[in-house]
């Protein structure tokens, strides 16, 4: 029997789980998440009632990190007997997907959204709102024009304004359930994102950073 | 949803175990990994156009005779901005300039762009169609967005200039009788002087 085969296996039938008593590691867990059915559901102590509108949209991060760490030691691959190594590796890739999927706002608000079957990351989409755009080009021009490091700040704070608002913008719609005004930010968002890691990457007579997509 | 976890991750973690290495492991469950192999792959020609980008750079987007496409790609969070300027005796572009902030395939085929419509005529040039930019640049099929981005960015330049000048629209002066309908562009904006004098 091939490892794909086994392991499949031992995760799908929950006989095979009993039977064998060094499972515990996926086990356990799945008994702690009750099936997960989203990102959210793995991490119970940040968000007890679920996702939004059940809980703020910008969590405790610092609790979601330690929480996140907390599971990952609990299920970590070097912890599971020999028969469950590949099982335990895959739900820790599992929660690390979650959480990057949480911890981000710009990912939490794009899971959120897909969730109610929005898809902002439809990559044949186009926009053409010309104010928006128009200013994600100043912004990016800025960060290219720039000669040295004090320049940047006033630019990077800037650009930190324009994430903090679309934050609390997301804040209120998800809250409300308006998902129209939550796609709108989102894809606003998404842009400061681009300049921000533009920012990021600027150096020295070289201008923005370039962003690998 | 589990069900689902559960019978895919099983043969990301075989391949993981083949790799060992943690964080491959992490990446080779999510999308990024067919992302980042494509990021290696681009072409030669996208790489030249993005090394060496063709007409880079603004015209005066007051000016009548520029027309101006500015659109941008949600989805990566792209903007390109294409700009022509046009000869109003023949409807011909004889200037193109564009900035592009997006990945290099977006880069490349705005550039590719600019060269492929100078000379043109506005009518040649709102058929262009995104296939022709990517089958220059070889574009896989998860960039071809990035061609319909240049596709969008020259008919929004073209519209924003037959707005400028609606007169030009009205007339087929595809050879035929021309010349005529210039004479009012002329006298259009308040800002004339500045614009005459980079002319």
């Amino acid at each position: 029997m091939s490892p794909v085969a086994a392991s499949r296996r031992s995760i799908s039938t929950t006989s095979n789980l009993q039977q064998e008593a060094a499972a515990a590691t996926a086990q356990q867990l799945r008994r702690e998440t009750v099936i997960p059915q989203t990102h959210f559901d793995f991490f119970r102590n940040t968000f007890p009632n679920g996702p939004p509108p059940n809980a703020p949209f910008t969590p405790d991060l610092q609790a979601l990190r330690r929480e996140f760490l907390q599971i990952q030691a609990k299920t970590h691959p070097d912890l599971a007997p020999a028969s469950q190594k590949r099982q335990a590796e895959a739900m820790s890739s599992r929660v690390n997907e979650a959480y990057k999927a949480i911890q981000d706002p710009l990912k939490r608000a794009q899971y959120l959204l897909s969730l109610q079957g929005i898809d902002v990351e439809d990559e044949s989409a186009k926009l053409e709102e010309n104010e928006l755009l128009m200013e994600v080009m100043e912004a990016r021009e800025a960060v290219d024009e720039v000669e040295n490091e004090e320049e940047l700040v006033s630019i990077r704070e800037e650009n930190n304004g324009r994430i903090g608002k679309s934050v609390e913008i997301l804040e209120k719609a998800f809250a409300t359930g308006e998902m129209e005004t939550a796609a709108q930010e989102a894809i606003r968002l998404r842009y400061w994102m681009n300049i921000e890691e533009s920012i990021h990457g600027w150096e020295k007579g070289q201008g923005g950073g370039m962003i690998h997509h | 949803m589990f069900r689902r976890v559960s019978t895919t991750l099983p043969a990301a973690a075989n391949r993981a175990v083949q790799t060992t290495a943690r964080t491959q492991f992490i990446r080779s469950t999510t999308p990024a990994l067919s992302h980042a192999s494509q990021r290696r792959s681009y072409h030669e020609k996208v790489l030249d156009h993005y090394n060496n980008p063709r007409n880079v750079g603004s015209m005066k987007k007051d000016s009548s005779d520029v027309g101006t496409g500015l659109v941008g790609a949600p989805a990566c969070g792209d903007v390109m901005k294409l700009q022509i300027k046009v000869d109003p005796n023949n409807d011909t572009i004889t200037d193109v300039k564009f900035k592009t902030f997006g990945c290099g395939s977006a880069i490349a085929s705005s550039s590719y762009l600019t060269e492929l419509v100078r000379g043109m005529t506005l009518e040649q040039a709102g058929k262009i169609r995104n296939t022709e930019i990517a089958k220059e640049l070889s574009l896989p099929p998860v960039k071809l967005h990035c061609s319909m981005l240049a596709e969008d960015a020259i008919k929004s330049a073209i519209t924003n200039y037959y707005a400028k000048n609606p007169k030009a629209k009205a007339t087929d002066l595809g050879g035929t009788g021309a010349a005529m309908p210039k004479i009012e562009i002329e006298k259009l904006p308040a800002d004339a002087p500045q614009a005459s004098a980079t002319a």
